[in-house]
């Protein structure tokens, strides 16, 4: 019997990758610093590797999706990420995007042998 | 603490100046709060406590890796590939022009086999300098051709929109550009240029006449004659390997490089009247040297080299004009189309 562990592993990962960002989006419709956001996404069954959102977060930043400020009334400065304009109409067409393939997807595995 | 200042200096290191103490900045509140939220908020945290979450973010390189984002390069995709062959034949070509210099020099070496192999030996340290000297100068020519020539660029840019009646017309066939063809000019311009650049710098390499008892040792350029026209004759070698480039990479030729091979027609007129000028290229030592005192023999010889001349810049003018004719119709003929 073949092990499908090894290429599972990597096809999830894939999978993950592509819904990264609009995980990350949906979040930030309140204002985030990185470990909290990791906090938030965690709690909401959604495990991401912190190592890859927070160059994320300043790459999202410079595609004007984001927007950044340090926050220095706490004990120590953070930096706090929210959605920018642009970012909120973003996330609202990703949204509609991801509900399409959704749905898509979902017809399809469900008819895989139908046809 | 003095342990996440010395990682975030590794990653500082790493990064490009633009903001590099922003993100500094941020990756020592991300530590931080990785320690807060493991062990609790403390003033100081141990050695092992921090040890831990550094090996959790990463080796500095990689941290580092993931916020530089695009890939960092010097030579794009675009043109990798013509690198690695220039580079190679440069690399060869040198190799070998060096080598030729040093045959034709050991036979001025007086002695035996020992005098010949300490030669060969000097010769490693030369061919080392210079290979290092090719890989700077290819490398940097190509960078300005990723940076600056915006040659097919468009075609290549996926991101842009494109039509497929942009695809580049199928060149005819004299207008075609045989990739052997800019591949040898470049290989022999190359070995020209490494041999006549270590003739001149060594003082000139002797060559000799004869074996055996009675060795005579004769240069072949007069060095003074060819120090004056080098810097000259280093620009033209310049322009044909850019054109022999151009050539390679575009595999046809077209209006611009026309007109360029012309412009380098009209710069080696310029550079045999400067030969016309000065005193003769070939060593009149060497010839009288080999011809005994016959004076009146190396007398023909100048005589002849400057008749040659005038008949190189004839053929050389007449080409020229010949191409400019030719390119004038082909434009005429494209133009009516």
């Amino acid at each position: 019997m073949t092990d499908i562990k090894d290429p599972m592993d990597g096809l999830i990962q894939e999978l993950k990758r592509g819904t990264l960002v609009l995980g990350v989006l949906s979040q930030l419709k309140q204002p985030f610093y990185g470990y909290s956001l990791v906090e938030q996404l965690s709690s909401k069954g959604m495990d991401i590797d912190k190592n890859t959102l927070y160059p994320l977060l300043r790459r999202l930043e410079k595609q004007e999706l984001l927007v950044s400020e340090w926050n220095v009334e706490e004990s120590r400065p953070r930096r706090y990420y929210k959605l920018s304009d642009k970012g909120i109409n973003v996330l609202e067409k990703l949204g509609l995007e991801w509900a399409k393939l959704n749905n898509v997807i979902v017809d399809l595995i469900a008819n895989s042998e139908g046809s | 603490m003095e342990l996440i200042q010395r990682y975030i200096y590794s990653i500082k290191r790493r990064l490009l100046s633009s903001g590099r103490e922003d993100i500094a900045k941020e990756i020592n509140s991300l530590i931080m709060d990785e320690l807060e939220g493991k062990f609790g908020s403390k003033e100081e945290y141990t050695k092992e406590q921090i040890e831990e979450v550094l090996l959790e973010m990463g080796h500095p390189r990689e941290v580092a890796a993931r916020y530089r984002g695009d890939k960092q390069y010097i030579i794009g995709p675009d043109v990798i590939n013509m690198y690695k062959m220039v580079l190679g034949i440069a690399a060869a070509g040198t190799t070998l022009g060096l080598f030729i210099s040093f045959v034709v020099s050991s036979f001025g070496v007086t002695g035996g086999a020992w005098e010949v192999t300490l030669e060969f030996l000097k010769l490693i340290p030369t061919v080392f300098s210079a290979l290092l000297g090719v890989v700077g100068g290819v490398t940097i020519a190509f960078w300005l051709i990723d940076r600056f020539a915006k040659f097919d660029k468009k075609e290549l840019d996926f991101n842009e929109g494109w039509k497929p009646k942009d695809l580049p017309e199928l060149p005819l066939e004299n207008e075609r550009v045989r990739m052997w063809e800019p591949i040898v000019s470049i290989t022999l311009t190359v070995i020209f240029a490494v041999f006549i650049n270590s003739y001149a710098s060594y003082g000139g390499v002797p060559f000799v006449e004869t074996w055996g008892d009675n060795i005579t040792i004769l240069p072949i350029f007069n060095i003074v004659a060819l120090k004056q026209i080098l810097p000259l004759w280093n620009l033209s070698i310049l322009a044909a390997l850019i054109l022999q480039l151009i050539l390679l990479r575009k595999g046809k030729w077209q209006l611009g490089t026309r007109i360029f091979e012309i412009g380098l027609s009209l710069f080696s007129i310029v550079i045999l009247v400067v030969l016309l000028n000065t005193p003769i290229l070939i060593s009149l030592e060497g010839i009288t040297s080999l011809f005994g005192n016959e004076a009146i023999f190396a007398q023909q010889i100048q005589k002849y080299y400057y008749t040659a001349l005038k008949v190189i810049i004839g053929l050389t003018s007449l080409g020229a004009l010949v191409n400019t004719i030719k390119l004038i119709v082909h434009q005429a003929k494209k133009a009516n189309v």
